[in-house]
């Protein structure tokens, strides 16, 4: 499984969700995109949910933000969370 | 936490939805400053009907319709609250806020009672319809430190056009047995304090970290600092009725209080992670330090006499340096966003949107017109100089707008789209 990864904590609005979009339209059906960030990046998760993409995002004891997508909807993302 | 929860972009407003409020208050900044140029000395006389009405064409007319678009807007992102139908609502509340504005700045003149009632009317309708459905929804949430200061800002708007609409039966001749004064200054103080500043100060928790990566306001400073806010508002509206000798202490400790939110928002601009700064930055840090001086000046002017306009131009350049940033923040974003949402190919970037460039001239214009503004009120031709300079900067603001919707609806007929979730050869 092939992750696409972007730290984005660092980032400024809106390079990441820039960067994110980019890397949403490069996955393929053995690939998923993963993406930390200090907020939960609303917008991105309802382009998501629009498009029919598999995406989860849940914040950690840290306070940061796990946003995992996929194209493919059998991916148990949840898996892939790193704590 | 989401997780394929049908979470779509039908929770965010259409785009028209912000850009029309958004392009409503540019054009109610061209008009105040076309009232600034031909009343000029006479706005210093508060209870002129010129002052009152380019006071409210700034409240109400500007200000008032670039917070519902921004509202409009911030309410589903980020505190995940969807309006139902929030094209229909917005333009009738758009429609009756145009309308009210222009009445009750056209009465302030003719003091012609059925202006007063058709003002009243129409502001009724946009104020409270707006606060109503967005106050409701906001109760149903698990509160972020700047959702809940929305939730308060949007109450202490249901004061201010409660009590204007009082001043406004005064006005009408209905006899209603309060007093005018009192009435006025707790009308000035939610309007002011509650419904802009609150408003600018909890959009500041969420904005300020996010858009600037700086470090985060402390939790409990921004949880409490709003409920301190509109609970000093509610002792200052019971002081106004029952104990106008404390009423000062009440107001003072409000504006302290915001000087401080406005000085730790410089502080964090300062800390950002990154070296560039762009105009929306200058236009946060102006609007901030503008704040500060009014707060200087306010205090200043118990002891010594200051010119009353100077105070308040200092506090309407707080308000409108946020609009202009959010605007230039705001804007070329959502242009760019919804169209990649839709899944066209061809997305101009933001900075084709709005060049930073244009932006920071856009600045400049804006700071001449302060400068000018400020002096006018020792040289009086720099009224009209000082009006020309505000005027640019709204026409500016106009034209980004204008130009960001243009193109938007050009890709939308005429640009190729793409799935996210097209099969890959």
């Amino acid at each position: 499984m092939r992750e696409l990864f972007l730290d984005a904590r660092e980032l400024e609005h809106p390079e990441p969700l820039e960067q994110a979009i980019e890397a949403l339209k490069d996955l393929d059906e053995n690939s998923y995109f993963y993406m930390l960030h200090r907020k939960e990046p609303i917008p991105l998760l309802a382009l998501a949910g629009e498009h029919n993409l598999n995406f989860i995002s849940q914040q950690t004891a840290d306070e940061n933000w796990h946003i995992l997508i996929s194209r493919n909807q059998d991916i148990k993302l949840e898996e892939f969370i790193k704590e | 936490m989401f997780e394929n929860s049908g979470l779509s972009m039908d929770q965010a407003p259409p785009i028209v939805v912000v850009l029309r409020f958004f392009l409503t208050g540019s054009i109610f900044g061209i008009v105040a400053s076309f009232m600034l140029f031909f009343y000029g000395k006479s706005v210093t006389n508060f209870s002129s009907a010129q002052a009152l009405a380019l006071t409210h064409t700034l409240t109400l007319g500007v200000m008032a319709s670039f917070m519902f678009g921004a509202l409009y807007q911030m309410l589903p992102v980020l505190c995940g609250v969807a309006i139902k139908e929030p094209e229909t609502l917005a333009l009738r509340v758009n429609y009756a806020l145009i309308l009210g504005t222009i009445f009750l700045s056209i009465s302030f003149f003719t003091a012609n009672l059925i202006l007063y009632i058709l003002a009243a009317l129409s502001l009724a309708y946009a104020l409270f319809t707006s606060s109503y459905v967005m106050i409701k929804k906001l109760k149903t949430i698990s509160h972020s430190s700047s959702s809940r200061g929305m939730l308060l800002s949007l109450i202490s708007l249901v004061f201010v056009a409660i009590l204007g609409l009082l001043l406004l039966s005064l006005r009408g001749g209905f006899n209603i047995n309060i007093d005018y004064l009192a009435l006025k200054s707790a009308h000035f103080s939610f309007g002011l304090f509650g419904w802009i500043a609150l408003l600018i100060i909890s959009v500041s928790f969420q904005v300020i970290e996010m858009f600037y990566v700086t470090p985060p306001y402390n939790k409990r400073y921004a949880n409490y600092l709003p409920q301190i806010i509109i609970t000093l508002l509610f002792i200052n509206l019971f002081s106004a009725i029952f104990a106008p000798a404390i009423l000062n202490i009440v107001e003072y400790i409000i504006i302290l209080l915001v000087a401080l939110h406005a000085g730790l928002t410089l502080i964090k601009l300062k800390q950002k992670k990154r070296a560039v700064t762009d105009a929306t930055i200058l236009f946060w840090a102006f609007g901030m330090s503008s704040y500060i001086l009014f707060a200087f000046f306010y205090t200043l002017s118990q002891f010594i006499t200051i010119p009353t306009t100077i105070v308040v131009t200092l506090f309407a350049y707080f308000a409108l340096s946020i609009v202009f940033a959010m605007s230039y923040k705001i804007v070329p974003f959502l242009v760019w966003f919804h169209l990649n949402a839709k899944g066209y190919f061809e997305v101009p970037m933001m900075h084709e949107i709005a060049h930073p460039k244009y932006a920071r001239v856009n600045l400049y214009f804006f700071i001449t017109s302060f400068i000018l503004l400020i002096l006018a009120n020792f040289i009086t031709i720099f009224w009209q100089i000082g009006s020309i300079s505000l005027l640019i900067s709204f026409f500016m603001l106009f034209f980004i707008l204008y130009s960001a919707i243009k193109k938007y609806f050009h890709i939308l007929n005429t640009g190729k789209r793409f799935e996210f979730n097209m099969p890959k050869i």
